[in-house]
């Protein structure tokens, strides 16, 4: 396979897998991850790994540049082997009301009800590309465009824990209270990001996410 | 060096200073926090690495250990017990009160002494520079979080339960297993901190998002740096950084420290300690490690300008900073 490099910095060096993005780029992206998990490659730091690509953060006085990418091209990274598609994570949502306040807007804007809203969005299974922005937050592939929606013109300035949002074409989950301008249609009570765990947070790059509406109790 | 010992953690440990007033902004730092960036969890640790490092060193600690983080005016503690400890960074004019002779000195900088008990250390106005750091004889103690005692205040972790100082803080260090000797860096080590600075970039990786004349403009302005300023990243005013038309976003990809990532308005944004590990902007260049403590000094209205290096010639400037913090080590170890 053939990855581009290119130094982020004097420590860092980016790859790139692919243009474009799929699933198929993200199965690669989480295979090359293992690997460097697996070899330790030494004076290697921490990667993070991305929607079509890989940053690689080392210590420049144990490895340098050259070097270190010629170990990473020597790593055997496979393809797609057939996806085995890892445990689905089950984030259970309260859809509208007081936790999606803008649902209504999701659903004017795109011309549907706010039960087709709630339908369209529990039915795909949606792949975390990455995690980052803030800590355990995850960025979603596989949203239907017909709930796509824009930003708020305006952010928030609190946005609550657990807020399921909208955003263009994207779809995600607030784990911890922010300022943010994502349009938000529900809430979890299940915790994303908890800093006494370890991992700390409970979706990883690679895994899969399905919503599942709730009732509030 | 802290040995690994099998006592309790409250007879390894003393409380050392009680906060009086808590200032503007000050917080605990260390290195960073390394190995949880995939997870979304910055790196955090201090602004200025060289200035925590060194304050660690003349202290006789391993550079790495948590210190404090003061900005601007206003922090003010108490001694609680006779200790050893070393600033180093911006000049906040920081200076000793002492109240059985009702008399007050001026701290020194980037030098280790000894305040007495009930001693009050105040940092009383900005002089030059923007982070100063605190370190103790044996290195502060927290209860570590994720590896490390770096705070990382939009997350609530680390440090003081992940928030800055307060009135009424007590901070403890470990009790210290190497002899105190008063140690002070060579002149020619101190940086000085000026209202301008001409930082070193490595190109890329996304400078091809923006028009030649675009470039040219980003390396050939100067720029200030904005009052909205923080650990998260400095903010420029300049001349706009043009984009290729029709703008197109990038995919969202990780940065990293010191990353120059430009919106659609042109204004860049250099990031820093806290800042988010995967962003949606195009990244035009990235500042050289050796020259990211002098970036962080700079006070908001202070002026940037940007030269580009090769990455070779960064990773030379790179191990030659590594290897005087080496021999740094090896001579304040040498004294007893």
């Amino acid at each position: 396979m053939h990855f581009s490099y290119q130094p982020l910095g004097d420590s860092a060096v980016r790859i790139q897998i692919a243009d474009k993005i799929s699933s198929e780029v993200s199965q690669i992206i989480k295979n090359y991850c293992n690997l460097l998990e697996r070899q330790q490659i030494k004076g290697v730091v921490e990667f993070i790994p991305a929607y079509n690509t890989i940053t690689v953060f080392y210590k420049p006085e144990i490895i340098q540049y050259n070097e270190l990418c010629v170990k990473l091209k020597q790593l055997p990274v496979k393809g797609s082997t057939s996806t085995v598609k890892t445990d689905t994570i089950i984030i259970p949502v309260i859809y509208g009301g007081d936790y999606g306040p803008d649902i209504e807007y999701v659903a004017y804007y795109n011309k549907i009800s706010i039960d087709e809203v709630i339908s369209i969005h529990t039915k795909p299974t949606y792949l975390v590309h990455a995690v980052g922005f803030a800590p355990g937050f995850p960025f979603l592939g596989g949203m239907s465009k017909r709930i796509a929606t824009p930003r708020l013109k305006t952010p928030r300035t609190a946005v609550p824990e657990g807020s399921v949002g909208i955003a263009g074409i994207q779809t995600g989950i607030y784990p911890i209270k922010t300022p943010g301008g994502w349009r938000l249609i529900g809430r979890t009570f299940v915790r994303l990001y908890n800093p006494d765990k370890n991992p700390p947070t409970l979706l990883k790059p690679g895994d899969y996410v399905k919503f599942q509406k709730v009732k509030k109790a | 060096m802290i040995k690994k010992s099998s006592m309790p953690i409250q007879n390894q440990i003393m409380p050392v200073f009680e906060v009086i007033s808590p200032g503007t902004l000050t917080t605990l730092q260390d290195t960073g926090r390394f190995g949880y960036q995939k997870y979304g969890i910055t790196t955090s640790g201090a602004m200025d690495i060289y200035a925590l490092c060194t304050a660690n060193m003349l202290l006789k600690n391993n550079k790495t250990f948590a210190a404090l983080e003061i900005t601007a005016t206003g922090f003010k503690i108490k001694a609680l017990f006779k200790t050893a400890v070393a600033i180093c960074g911006a000049d906040l004019s920081a200076a000793i009160y002492d109240s059985k002779s009702n008399t007050i000195k001026k701290a020194p900088l980037w030098k280790s002494f000894v305040i007495q008990k009930d001693q009050v250390l105040s940092f009383e106005n900005i002089v030059g520079g923007r982070y100063a750091y605190l370190a103790v004889q044996g290195g502060i103690y927290v209860k570590e979080v994720l590896g490390s005692k770096a705070t990382y205040l939009q997350a609530s972790l680390g440090g003081y339960e992940g928030r800055a100082l307060k009135k009424g803080d007590i901070i403890y260090a470990y009790k210290p297993t190497t002899t105190y000797t008063a140690l002070r860096l060579s002149p020619k080590a101190i940086p000085n901190y000026k209202n301008h600075l001409t930082a070193r970039v490595i190109l890329g990786p996304q400078h091809r998002h923006f028009t030649a004349a675009g470039l040219k403009t980003f390396l050939s302005s100067v720029y200030t740096v904005a009052l909205s300023s923080s650990r998260m990243g400095y903010r420029l005013e300049g001349a706009k950084v043009e984009h290729k038309s029709p703008y197109r976003e990038p995919t969202s990809e990780a940065t990293a420290p010191g990353s120059i990532q430009v919106p659609p308005d042109g204004q860049p944004i250099i990031l820093l300690a806290d800042r988010q590990t995967i962003g949606g902007y195009a990244k035009i260049a990235t500042v050289i490690s050796v020259d990211l403590p002098a970036v962080a000094q700079l006070l908001p209205k202070s002026t940037i300008s940007f030269k580009p290096v090769s990455l070779k010639e960064a990773q030379k400037l790179y191990i030659k900073q590594h290897r005087f913090f080496k021999k740094l080590e090896i001579a304040a170890n040498a004294v007893f």
